[in-house]
């Protein structure tokens, strides 16, 4: 009466792997939003960043130098 | 004399200072290898300051980033430039602080126009979290600076695809359970 239906174990092990593909499809989601690779939609940003350059508002990073400041 | 040297001095470093720096942020073709002593990249920080914990710890941590990217330029922008180029992309607003790399390598045999790539460290909810995903940001640009496909590499190896990123996704899950 007690003992669980002979079905169980594949339904436990079905839900197991659908929660780890689950897992991974979401965990592989947030890793393509943090790190993401561009193209050519992004050229309005590296026509503003030349532009900061090229007028010498925007220097060159050294180690030892406050961030943030040219 | 000596005034004079010092004056001449003073009015070199600020032609120095003055001289505009050429900048072309355009990939281009090679046609032999990839030299590992030659710049590959334009490194840009973009941080307008929202995620004041992240950005703390992201700007601590610069001049480490910039010892190990020393053969690349790192620009970091104030946070009146960052919102200046982030007005030009307002999808991203709330993803700062941002490194954007800019390749100046184009992947042979792509159509796609591949310019670069970047972190969103401003999704991060934690210090800590975003300083792990910066040291694994750091370790990529260092170990792929002579791959010739980046697009590729940054697909397999930071978007951990494949069955080699399913079980890094995977221990990476139990070490948070644990």
């Amino acid at each position: 009466m007690n003992e669980e239906p002979p079905w169980m174990p594949a339904l436990l092990g079905a839900l197991a792997v659908m929660y780890v593909g689950y897992e991974l499809n979401r965990r592989r989601t947030r890793l393509r939003r943090i790190f993401s690779t561009f193209d050519r939609e992004e050229s309005v940003i590296a026509e503003t960043l030349e532009g900061l350059v090229v007028s010498g508002r925007l220097k060159p990073y050294f180690p030892g130098q406050p961030a943030g400041q040219a | 004399m000596h005034e004079e040297g010092h004056h001449a001095e003073t009015t070199s470093d600020l032609t120095l200072n003055e001289v505009p720096i050429e900048i072309d942020l355009r990939a281009r073709d090679i046609e032999d290898g990839v030299d590992p002593s030659r710049q590959r990249f334009h490194i840009f920080l973009i941080d307008t300051g929202w995620n004041t914990g992240v950005s703390k710890a992201v700007r601590s941590h610069l001049p480490l980033m910039a010892r190990f990217a020393k053969d690349d330029q790192l620009f970091v922008l104030s946070p009146e430039m960052s919102v200046e180029v982030l007005r030009q992309a307002p999808d991203l607003i709330g993803h700062d602080p941002i490194i954007l790399v800019y390749d100046l390598i184009k992947p042979p045999g792509k159509t796609r126009s591949y310019r670069g790539f970047h972190l969103n460290l401003g999704l991060m909810r934690h210090p800590e979290q975003a300083l792990a995903r910066f040291q694994e940001f750091v370790r990529f640009l260092t170990t792929h600076r002579t791959a010739l496909d980046l697009d590729l590499a940054v697909r397999r190896k930071l978007h951990s695809q494949g069955f080699q990123g399913m079980i890094k996704i995977l221990r990476e899950a139990s070490n948070e359970l644990l």
